[in-house]
């Protein structure tokens, strides 16, 4: 019911444009994707990371479970390749802003798990063009947001787009700025532009091949990460998705990593 | 076409069809001017390195690698205390800020942001050195100051020992991304930041180097010499053709012609798509005296034969020039040529600028060629040579000279010969040492900025070294880990390296602090497992989005050392490289590299250079003396002909030596330049000796008569020629400086040689004499005869 309402809210939030500023109209259009990705409980996939060298390609593979919570989603990465880092796993809690978001590693070479310190993953992420903060996602409240235009949807023309500059509260973030382009039936991410944080276009990251799961949940198939800076690439494909299957809280638990 | 067939077919087209000259001078000026608004100056200093160069090569696979990009840094240094002082660390801070703002920035790097790790129990953190520069109390900041002098990653590369000084690099976007990315923005947004920061914080001081200032520098060179040694050249220039033919109407008519084929090699370099560059940028002043040397001959006998006719009119002016063209056609075809045989030679050279330089200087000369031999004598003929008619000062000295220069010849010649013989010990005294920093003299921000941050912070030479181990995942192998450690060790250990930056020294931290900061644990991981983990962990903890491509490959089979150089020229570079090879031959099983990046490629480059133009000259040479022997008709005179030929390159050198010492990469083309230009004076002086003596004179007449008549040309062509190069030898950039200095010395040197040693050598050996004709004959009945009118008489060829 609770939902059911604040959607009413939303919809109507988003109907009426013109009595709202573009801040609202962006947080709208932000909450609105938020709320029609409720109810997936728990995912299971496989990653497979290629990125693109002068010299050829290098691949990484690893498999991500998330945990939806209502408080910040739990996530879970835990690695196969290269050889040298199989067996390592990625654990992240994420916290609405201004609590920080909790991050751990467990490292099979030492047995150990560590806690990182939260600003600890703006880095990149196994060489690639993605970073931490980019897989990990984002709460709502931790961007402030303004919807900028309507356009067609970046690789897929037929579908229109909102256009929302998301702005990060955490002074943490690698980014002054990201736009998002989200398509106006699904609310599923098309683009996202990164600039960094001296507010130079830094990086381009482009969802293809959605699928729908469980007749709601849209998961895209292919991320390709483009850095417009060095020109390198990475592609990230999705496959194996498994909603709602039942994972346990507490494989999420920083003390149960690698046991 | 027998010779005279030739002559008599310029002759008719010069001066009897004057339409076809002034067509062809209009043309070329037409073209000149197209081209010439097409001309765009380069700006990257690498437009030394060719595809031929094996060095630019090894560097070029680096950068693949490692992608590298381009780079400014900026010293700031505290007037009064250090920087670890809250306001201090404060405007540095503020200058980091304001730098990510500029354009085309990928990532400032500075002691603020420097990525720092700490352990508390099994907690990690990877944190800004500096985490808040703005507001840290005077105690915090103290700490952090002993913290920075003890770490072997900060000390002597991103501060000095006395902590007055530190270094923010300002990483760009790569440019093949970015093509409307211009070195003339990054540049002088750059300068404007410094500039601002200068005059708001009074405390602090600021140094700009790394290779966007090198560049930078390399193009205010280039405009430079351009902008100012152009006009200043031609200022000589004209100084020295008034005093050689007293006429400024005949100066002006040797400025049209000079201006014509000036113009012409610039647009062959515009129309090639060849931008400007510093080597390229001389094309106009070698242009401007080669042309105003060989049209002085033409002109100087112009005015010799309007003299001896004093009369006017049309008939008479053809006159003159009919006998002048006679007179100086051949000499002044062949020297031309020669001249452009030893321009053009240089495309043997590595160095992309020689090569532009050599074929625009030749292409140049022909159109030259075409001015002086068509358009003069048509324009002279038509009426343009005005004035009245005087000896001009150079001829005085001449007449005044070349009595004592023939009676005194003999002894000077020995002195001569001896000097140049003694002078040959100054060629052990020669090394060969190019520095692209001190290649900019002090005129240069980049000069005196680079030299204070070297003398107080850190090394500008920069070398790197790749280290592969050709296995995916190889870097972290722990034996090949043990072996790049004790490289590192090795390396520090070396005086004139004032720092490394290396991943070894991240995997010793990262081992320390996973294991709780146990200083036990201050040393390379045990597996190559927890190696590539510490890793992972390391680089998704990089702020501002960073990523270790820089220091490892992603498919992690090599690693790279890049190593701060501080005070040595390019032999100690050379000797660094030598031996770092040997240490890694005997001590290490894993690892052979030898070090890269643009200080190995200019540190090589002579030597490289020197070989590839050896194959150039050489064949230079042969053509050039096949073409006197040719010229001249005669073996013999041919093979006499090498010795003031020869010589002067080889004295020229040699007073280098005693003088200077240092061979920066022009010495590897200036044999070749000054060939071709030296033997002009030699074809000139021996063709005349040659019509002399076919007028009837003895060996020892027709060498003193020669003197006279052609003494005062070749006096004059050399002043002209080392003013040229002089003015070039006061170029900024000590490549160009370098070329003139050695050139004109060069030139001075061969002077002699065709005044003094030439005649005396011909009074010796030429046509069998048996014995030295050293007593002067009586030669005023030769001048007074019409010698210079000999074979056909110019009736015939109207």
């Amino acid at each position: 019911m609770r939902i059911f309402l604040s959607l009413m809210v939303a919809m109507l939030g988003l109907n009426s444009a013109n009595a709202q500023t573009a801040e609202q109209k962006g947080y709208a259009i932000m909450q609105r994707q938020a709320q029609v990705d409720e109810g997936w409980q728990s995912e299971l996939s496989q990653g497979q990371m290629v990125l693109y060298t002068s010299g050829g390609t290098v691949q990484r593979s690893f498999s991500a479970e998330r945990l939806e919570q209502g408080a910040g989603n739990l996530s879970k990465f835990t690695f196969h390749g290269p050889a040298d880092v199989k067996g390592t796993v990625l654990l992240s809690h994420s916290k609405t802003e201004p609590t920080p978001d909790m991050q751990w590693l467990f490292l099979p070479s030492i047995q150990r798990v560590k806690r990182i310190a939260s600003g600890n993953r703006k880095g990149s992420f196994m060489g690639s063009e993605f970073s931490f903060e980019d897989l990990t996602g984002y709460e709502l409240n931790d961007s402030k947001y303004k919807w900028v235009a309507d356009q067609a949807c970046p690789g897929a023309a037929q579908s229109k787009c909102y256009v929302v500059e998301a702005y990060p509260l955490n002074r943490d973030s690698a980014y002054s700025k990201r736009v998002i382009w989200v398509d106006q039936q699904y609310f599923r991410p098309f683009q996202i532009d990164y600039y960094n944080r001296g507010g130079q276009f830094m990086k381009r990251l482009n969802y293809a091949g959605y699928a729908v799961f469980l007749q709601r949940f849209w998961r895209p198939g292919r991320l390709t990460m483009q850095n417009a800076q060095t020109g390198k690439r990475t592609d990230m494909v999705w496959s194996g998705y498994r909603l709602q299957s039942g994972i346990a809280a507490s494989q999420f638990e920083p003390q149960r990593l690698g046991r | 076409m027998s010779a005279s067939r030739i002559e008599n077919t310029v002759i008719k087209l010069a001066v009897f069809r004057p339409w076809f000259a002034i067509l062809l001078c209009l043309s070329i000026f037409g073209l000149g001017t197209h081209g010439l608004s097409k001309l765009e100056f380069a700006n990257d200093i690498r437009v030394f390195f060719s595809d031929k160069n094996p060095d630019k090569l090894t560097l070029d696979a680096f950068e693949r690698q490692f992608a590298p990009n381009k780079k400014a840094v900026v010293a700031v240094r505290v007037k009064r205390g250090h920087i670890f002082e809250p306001h201090n660390m404060a405007a540095i801070a503020t200058i980091v800020d304001r730098a990510w703002q500029l354009p085309y920035i990928r990532k400032v790097e500075a002691i603020t942001n420097f990525p720092d790790s700490d352990a508390d129990g099994d907690f990690i953190s990877v944190h800004d050195f500096v985490p808040n520069p703005y507001d840290s109390d005077a105690q915090t900041l103290l700490e952090l100051k002993a913290r920075a002098q003890d770490r072997i990653e900060i000390r002597d590369s991103i501060i000095n020992d006395r902590a007055d000084m530190t270094l923010i690099s300002i990483v760009y976007v790569d440019e093949a991304l970015f093509p409307q990315m211009t070195l003339e923005e990054i540049s002088q947004s750059l300068y404007a930041l410094v500039d601002q920061a200068d005059a708001e914080f009074a405390n602090l001081e600021f140094y700009v180097s790394g290779s966007v200032a090198l560049n930078a520098a390399f193009v205010d060179a280039s405009v430079g010499d351009m902008s100012t040694l152009v006009p200043l050249a031609l200022v000589a220039l004209f100084t020295v053709l008034y005093l050689a033919l007293a006429n400024l109407s005949a100066v002006l008519l040797i400025g049209l012609a000079m201006l014509g084929s000036a113009m012409a090699g610039l647009s062959w370099l515009a129309l090639n798509g060849l931008a400007l560059n510093v080597g390229t940028a001389m094309t106009p002043l070698v242009i401007l005296c080669i042309c105003a040397a060989s049209a002085i001959h033409f002109l100087t006998t112009v005015l010799r034969h309007r003299v001896q006719t004093s009369q006017t009119g049309l008939l008479r002016r053809r006159m003159w020039v009919i006998a002048a063209l006679r007179e100086n056609f051949w000499a002044i075809s062949f020297s031309i040529a020669t001249t452009a045989l030893g321009f053009a030679a240089m495309n043997f050279s590595v160095s992309p600028p020689y090569q532009q330089l050599g074929s625009a200087v030749a292409i140049g000369l022909i159109f030259s060629w075409l001015l002086v031999i068509f358009v003069l004598p048509a324009l002279i003929s038509l009426g343009a040579l005005r004035g009245r008619l005087r000896k001009t000062p150079l001829q005085r000295l001449c007449e005044l000279l070349s009595p004592n220069l023939f009676k005194h010849g003999p002894a000077a010649a020995v002195v001569l010969a001896l000097l140049s013989a003694a002078s040959l010990a100054g060629l052990a005294k020669l090394v060969v040492a190019d520095d692209f920093l001190t290649y900019f003299d002090q005129s240069h921000r980049f000069r005196r900025d680079s030299d204070v941050i070297e003398q107080n912070l850190t090394g500008m030479r920069i070398v790197s070294f790749a280290l592969n181990t050709d296995a995916d995942g190889g870097v972290y192998d722990p034996a090949f880990l043990r072996e790049a450690d004790a490289f590192l060790s090795w390396l520090r250990q070396q005086p004139e390296v004032t720092s490394v930056k290396s991943v070894i020294d991240t995997l010793k931290r990262l081992n320390l602090n996973m294991h709780g900061d146990d200083p036990a644990f201050d040393r390379l991981p045990d597996s190559s497992e927890q190696a590539a983990q510490f890793m992972f962990l390391y680089e998704m903890s990089l702020t501002n989005g960073d990523d270790l491509s820089e220091q490892i490959t992603l498919d992690q089979s090599a690693m790279q050392f890049t190593v701060l150089l501080r005070d040595l020229d390019t032999a100690q570079v050379r000797e660094f490289s030598a031996s770092t090879e040997a240490w890694l031959a005997k001590n290490t099983l894993h690892i052979s590299t030898a070090p890269t990046g643009v200080l190995s490629v200019f540190a090589n480059i002579t030597l490289r250079d020197s070989l590839a133009m050896m194959g150039g000259t050489l064949l230079a040479l042969v053509l050039i003396s096949i073409c006197m022997m040719v010229a001249l008709g005669d073996m013999k005179i041919g093979l006499i002909s090498l010795i003031p030929n020869l010589v002067p390159a080889l004295v020229g050198f040699a007073i280098w030596g005693l003088t200077v010492g240092d061979l920066t990469l022009a010495s590897s083309v200036v044999v070749c330049i000054t060939f071709g230009i030296v033997v002009d004076d030699t074809i000139h002086f021996l063709m005349g000796y040659q019509r002399l003596r076919k007028a009837g004179l003895s060996a020892n007449a027709a060498a003193q008569s020669n003197l006279r008549t052609v003494g005062a040309g070749l006096i004059a062509t050399t002043l002209a020629l080392v003013a040229g190069f002089v003015v070039m030898s006061a170029s900024s950039f000590a490549v160009n400086a370098d070329l003139g200095a050695m050139t004109a010395i060069t030139l001075v040197v061969a002077l002699l040689a065709d005044l003094i040693l030439l005649p005396t050598i011909l009074r010796c050996f030429d046509r069998g004499s048996a014995q030295c004709e050293l007593q002067p004959d009586s030669v005023e009945s030769v001048l007074t005869g019409n010698v210079t009118t000999d074979g056909m008489s110019i009736r015939e060829s109207i």
